[in-house]
């Protein structure tokens, strides 16, 4: 069949019905159907690695998954693991050439997670349907410290923050300030520190005229901020409260002594 | 990439592809390994040369016999694409290579730094991700393979740049893990992308991007960042309001 080459091409991600799930968000699994199935470590990291990197010839899999072996000794490592697949996840993993592929009846969550993201970055105006996977799901492996993982967990990472932010941005472009405050606060739960997400939350409270809720989100960030790594919201931030900044600060000093109120602005 | 006028295509990023009109053809390793040679060192070579670097391990005789093999097991209809004449051999004129595309995409990054929108898009992110015939161990792969890795690093290096200035910065970023994970102990390329986080306004992923470097740096190499690198993110925090 002619399209049999093309789905050997990098990316093809088919993901049919009655195939495998694999996962590789918060933890490693692998489904056929509805059953679990069992897969050792050195399997896991070739079907990690498959599904991170796209096809992969020979040489680069050994050289990457058995760095300090002897080739003889690393190819066996792989013959051990592909053996073991075979037995229990016929197909799943199929040879090219001297390349390894995914087979195209593996749906990969970190897959449908990124094409979700990067069509919300793509595209200029979509909300797609499939925008839940940006909320739910979590770190890719957290608990595996090879190179070929840590860099790509970041970047994972860094794209989900991207398209939320963008998402929040879209809808509240359109005045659904709810949903846009959702997909703030998600990113602020992915990444605390970042201002790009506090900026939003305190837009999107100021939006629905909630002065008290943005003032005390950005208290909160700014302390969070001064503890974990000692700086100051950016000037852009804090100007974005500063007529409220100064009526609290100028209701502070008016206040009764010891109310507590903490100031705002030194 | 477009289909040239002789209707031949050669890729030779992330794998060995020959198609004919749009239509893949399956070809074996040694007329593989000769038209990827032909693709790649683009001149006419005097043919006893070609054969005795793709078979640098028989007699010259031997050699030559295989390079002969090699272009008779072509099928028929891919013929045309190797010319010989005078004891040379070369490439037929009018292929399309994916990787004289993907070395002009990244020259336009480099010396133009004004070159079209498209050479900053995600299409352009995954021609300068793809490596040179990752498969393939053989001498004269190897420091091409390298000198295109070099190439496509810088430029994804320069477009991460070229998107910050912009403020798009989630493309940015996007390049910049492309060149981090093409080469994850380079500096330079963590440099881009720190300084894209820090011209988002996000300190803190800043100083992440950082510590992961100085990691890694630190397990691999035994070495910590420049100092250039460390008061570039150690400054970002001088800010106050």
């Amino acid at each position: 069949m002619p399209g049999d080459l093309q789905s050997t091409r990098p990316y093809a991600r088919a993901g049919q019905r009655g195939g495998f799930q694999l996962r590789l968000l918060d933890s490693f699994s692998l489904r056929h159907v509805d059953a679990q199935i069992t897969v050792p470590t050195g399997p896991q990291r070739l079907l990690a690695f498959l599904a991170i990197h796209g096809p992969a010839p020979r040489p680069v899999i050994l050289g990457t998954l058995w760095p300090n072996a002897r080739e003889p000794r690393a190819r066996g490592s792989l013959r051990t693991a592909m053996w073991r697949l075979h037995r229990d996840a016929p197909r799943l993993i199929r040879p090219v050439d001297d390349a390894l592929i995914l087979g195209p009846d593996v749906l990969v969550d970190l897959h449908s997670i990124t094409d979700s993201a990067q069509s919300i970055l793509q595209n200029s105006s979509e909300i797609p349907d499939d925008r839940w996977q940006l909320f739910a799901a979590g770190e890719l492996l957290p608990d595996w410290r090879d190179d070929w993982v840590i860099f790509e967990r970041e970047r994972l990472r860094q794209l989900r923050l991207h398209a939320l932010d963008v998402l929040a941005e879209r809808f509240a472009a359109q005045g659904r300030y709810m949903d846009a405050l959702e997909a703030a606060l998600e990113s602020a739960r992915i990444g605390p520190l970042r201002e790009t997400a506090t900026r939003m939350i305190i837009a999107m409270h100021l939006a629905g005229d909630n002065v008290a809720e943005a003032v005390r989100h950005y208290e909160f960030f700014r302390d969070l901020l001064g503890a974990e790594l000692g700086i100051e919201p950016s000037r852009q931030l804090t100007a974005m409260l500063s007529p409220w900044l100064r009526t609290l600060v100028t209701a502070d000093l008016s206040a009764p002594a010891g109310s507590g109120r903490r100031l705002l602005v030194r | 990439m477009t289909v040239s006028a002789s209707g031949f295509q050669v890729r030779i990023l992330n794998g060995f592809e020959l198609s004919v009109m749009g239509r893949v053809v399956l070809i074996k390793a040694g007329p593989q390994r000769l038209i990827a040679f032909l693709t790649l060192y683009g001149r006419p070579h005097p043919r006893s040369y070609v054969a005795g670097i793709l078979w640098p391990n028989v007699a010259s005789d031997r050699a030559n016999a295989n390079l002969r093999a090699s272009i008779w097991r072509l099928p028929a209809q891919c013929r045309p694409l190797i010319k010989l004449a005078d004891g040379y051999i070369r490439l037929a004129d009018g292929v399309t290579v994916d990787y004289l595309d993907a070395k002009a995409l990244a020259h336009r990054l480099l010396d133009d730094p004004e070159s079209r929108d498209a050479d900053l898009s995600r299409g352009a992110r995954l021609e300068l991700s793809s490596e040179l015939l990752p498969a393939c161990y053989d001498e004269w792969v190897l420091i091409e393979r390298e000198r295109f890795r070099q190439l496509r690093v810088h430029a994804l290096e320069v477009q991460c740049e070229r998107l910050t200035r912009v403020g798009r910065y989630a493309e940015a970023i996007d390049a910049g893990f492309a060149a981090v994970c093409a080469e994850p102990l380079r500096e330079s390329s963590h440099r881009v992308l720190i300084s894209a986080h820090l011209a988002e306004g996000n300190t803190s992923e800043a100083r992440r991007q950082y510590a992961l470097f100085r990691q890694v740096l630190g397990n691999e190499l035994g070495i910590e960042p420049s100092d250039d690198l460390r008061d570039l993110t150690a400054h970002a925090c001088d800010r106050h309001p």
